[in-house]
Parts: structure tokens; sequence; C-alpha cells
């Protein structure tokens, strides 16, 4: 591996989000000793950093080198991993587009299963911090935020997408792709039936001497 | 006090500060600074470092990520401000103990602890180098700001191996190398001239904090105590610094059995 190892500060963050996150489902645990003869090393393109994540019983750490190599390595840009990451904190373990994987798929499943089963809810999280009906009305006005940025952003997209097909014709209309498709495929159809025709037409014109 | 860090260093010396003395010796006379600044050790740590010192010692309790059930060490605990949130951290189901070799410094620990509502865990006098521990009998040990101060490091680095469990993790927070050249200038002046006279104003007592500064800068730096671990047995070592370099945490885990 040619990268080099991530920032000590970046591994160190990443370890105590990755544990206290683990902490929040007990059984997490049994499954991070299941997984501990295995690593998961990742690489961040752009910036070059190799990270390993190790299991034992206690959880995870996280180094920037290790002797041996992992057991599977996860690759792509800084994005691409912020979107698995906002994929596992919203209970969805797919990969996000944009990552390479190479290595023991079965290792990085049992990875994002491991991740995927912690549930995670805010309020149970800051109740400690903040208190109860405090954590409550907290957590409530988080998702109506949340809900509220994920609104804003689809009916930005649709307003878009509706300005590039209507207003500046930069973008076709599905319906008009579909008509347009369709014609291909009848002319398709077309050239095919003339390009029989004309062969049957050039087998009689051959056949014919033969005939006389 | 010499200040010359140069001089040759024979088998039977040890450095003190910027001084060499007889191995046996500076023992007893770290034993002499901490017992004289033992009283005021908080206060002073808060103005030395303008409370920064509370920030990296979060980082430490952190980073070592201590579950409830587990067995904490903290060697060299002194004032206990690790043993305090670890304690928190273990539960009624893990235990922590607070060693230190100095009685003062252990007895102002044992009376803040108990001050905080902390009671009934073990407190300990005891020398790093020779910890009177089981072999794997804690799942993590700490020593913060105390290595600098023990006569045979490497001693102590073994013995703090010998008694973790495998997969166990040793924290050692120390002030170390400055890895900027401008910070490393500034902190000179800050460590030679305003903390000595910090410590005749706020401890009466300027000769301990100068000890401080000149031990802080013959402690090995962030690469050389890296390898004293590896040395020692430790694996997976990696070096965390915090404010430049001026403090740097060090983490090893025993791994085999």
């Amino acid at each position: 591996m040619s990268a080099r190892p991530a920032p000590a500060l970046i591994c160190a963050g990443l370890e105590v989000a990755l544990n206290r996150y683990l902490q929040l489902e007990p059984a997490a645990l049994d499954d991070c000793a299941a997984l501990a003869r295995h690593s998961v090393g990742l690489l961040v393109d752009g910036f070059d950093w190799s990270l390993f994540i190790e299991f034992d019983a206690r959880g995870v750490r996280v180094i920037g080198e290790r002797p041996q190599p992992a057991s599977v390595t996860l690759a792509g840009a800084p994005p691409a991993f912020a979107g698995l990451a906002v994929k596992l904190a919203s209970g969805d373990s797919s990969l996000p587009p944009g990552l390479r994987v190479d290595g023991d798929a079965d290792v990085l499943q049992s990875f994002r299963r491991l991740l995927g089963r912690v549930g995670f809810d805010i309020e149970e999280w800051i109740a400690p911090l903040i208190g109860g009906a405090a954590a409550h009305r907290a957590a409530q006005g988080l998702k109506a935020l949340l809900g509220w940025g994920r609104d804003s952003s689809r009916t930005l997209a649709q307003n878009t997408a509706e300005y590039l097909v209507e207003e500046t014709r930069d973008l076709a209309r599905g319906i008009d792709v579909e008509e347009w498709m369709d014609q291909v495929d009848r002319l398709r159809e077309r050239s095919d039936r003339i390009e029989a025709r004309l062969a049957r037409l050039e087998r009689q014109r051959t056949a014919e001497p033969r005939s006389e | 006090m010499s200040h010359d860090p140069t001089d040759p260093k024979s088998a039977s010396t040890t450095h003190f500060g910027f001084q060499q003395v007889p191995v046996a010796e500076k023992q007893k006379r770290v034993a002499e600074v901490f017992s004289s600044v033992a009283r005021r050790y908080d206060l002073m740590n808060d103005l030395m470092s303008m409370g920064v010192h509370r920030l990296w010692k979060r980082f430490v309790i952190d980073l070592a990520g201590v579950r409830p059930g587990e067995r904490v060490l903290d060697v060299a605990g002194g004032t206990g401000d690790l043993t305090r949130e670890f304690a928190k951290q273990v539960g009624p189901r893990g235990q922590v103990v607070l060693s230190d070799i100095n009685a003062a410094m252990l007895g102002e620990g044992r009376r803040r602890l108990i001050d905080e509502g902390v009671v009934g865990l073990p407190v300990l006098q005891a020398n790093a180098e020779k910890l009177p521990f089981a072999d794997r009998s804690f799942d993590c040990v700490t020593i913060g700001f105390g290595l600098r101060n023990v006569t045979d490091k490497d001693a102590a680095l073994r013995s703090m191996l010998r008694v973790l469990k495998p997969g166990g993790r040793l924290l050692v927070l120390e002030f170390s190398k400055p890895l900027n050249a401008g910070l490393s200038k500034i902190y000179d002046q800050y460590s030679f001239k305003l903390l000595p006279l910090m410590g005749r104003f706020v401890a009466n007592d300027a000769d301990s904090y100068r000890y401080l500064a000149e031990s802080i800068r013959m402690h090995p730096d962030q690469g050389t105590l890296k390898g004293m671990m590896e040395a020692a047995g430790f694996e997976r070592c990696q070096v965390y610094n915090l404010t430049g370099g001026i403090v740097a945490v060090h983490r090893g885990f025993r791994l085999t059995a």
C-alpha cells in the first residue's frame, strides 16, 4: 500500500466515535469479538491516507499503519466515506457508489452488519447530558430541521429539473425521450425489413440465370 | 543547579533535571520535589497550562475507552484527576486503583477523591518500576505526567506491560518535544523564566518548578519513547501529539498472552 498513515488524531477521533457508537448496542461487542482476527483498511483518495480498523472484545481500535495487510480494504474519496457514514447512521448497511472493495467481502459484510444493527437514537444519547424533557424537544427540533432540509433539497432538485426541461430546453422531457426511442425502434424494424427484402431480391437475381 | 544537559552519563548516575545524580539518589530528590509541591499541585497545573491540562487528560480518558466492569490502574496518579473519571466509567462492577510513589501526592489525591464523593477505591503507594500486582490483572494502565520522574523508565514500561491483560492498553501522557521550532523557542522562554517565577509566587518554591521544566527537557522525545515501548513488548504503538507536541500521548497494547 503506497498511502501514508493518516494523522494520529484523525485515527483517534474515528476510534472514539466508533466505540461510542458501538456502546449503544451491547451485543455489538460480541460481533467485534467475533471479528478479532480480522481488520478493515480504509484508503482515502485525495489525502492519500491509510487507516486500519482492528477489532477486539472491547470494541475497535483505529491505527494508521499495521504490520500485516488488512483483511479487506475500502478505497474512495472522502465524500464516498461520508456517504457510507450517513447510510450506516440511518440503519442502511448498503455501500454508496464511489467506494472500491478489495479483499474478503465477508469481513466487510460482517462489519457493515455490525454497524447497521446499532440503533442510533439521538434522544437517548443526549438525555443524560441535558435531561429527558429537553432531549425530547431537541430531538424533535433536529428531526424537523432535517425533514425541512430533506424537503427543501427535494423541491430544489425538482424545480431545477423543471427549469432545465421546460424553460431552457437543455434537457428533454421523459415523454419526448420515450417517443423518440419508439421512433428509433420503428426505424430499426423498417431498416431490418428493407435489408431482408434486399437480401431476398439479391438471392432471386442470382438464382434467375441458373433457371434459364 | 547545573544547566548543562550534555554532561556524559556514567552507568551509576542518572539525570535529575539537568544535573547528574547517583541513581540511588534520584528517587529521594524527586520525592522531595513532589512532597514540596503536593499541596498546590492542582492550582499550579491550572496556572502553568492555563487550564489546558484538563483537555489533555480528557483526550486520554476518551482514547482509553474504558468500559463498565474493567480494571484500571492509574500509575503516578497524583491528585487523582484520571482516577476520578475512570471510576465513573468502570461503574460498580469494575475497579480503579490509584497508585503513586509519593505519599504526600497520594494523600492529596485521596483527600480530593473523598471530597468529590469518590470513595472505596484502593489507593496504593507503589514504585512504577516494581508494581505490586499479579501478572495480567488490568485492562488499562495509565501514567499521566509521571514517567519522566521515574528513574528506570524501561523497567517501569516492562512492569506496566506485565500487569496488563492480553488485549489491554497502556496510555502515557507526558510532556514531549514541540514539533515547531518557533513554538519550541517560546516554550523554552516560558519554561525557564516564567515557570520558576510562578512557582516562587504561588507555591513559594522556584527550585521545584525549575526541576519540572528541566525534567521535561530531559524526557525522551516522541520517537524515542515509542521505541522504548516497542522494546518493552508493546504492540500497535501510536503517538498522539497535542498542542503542537508540547504534550504527547503514547498508546500501546499487550496483544500476546
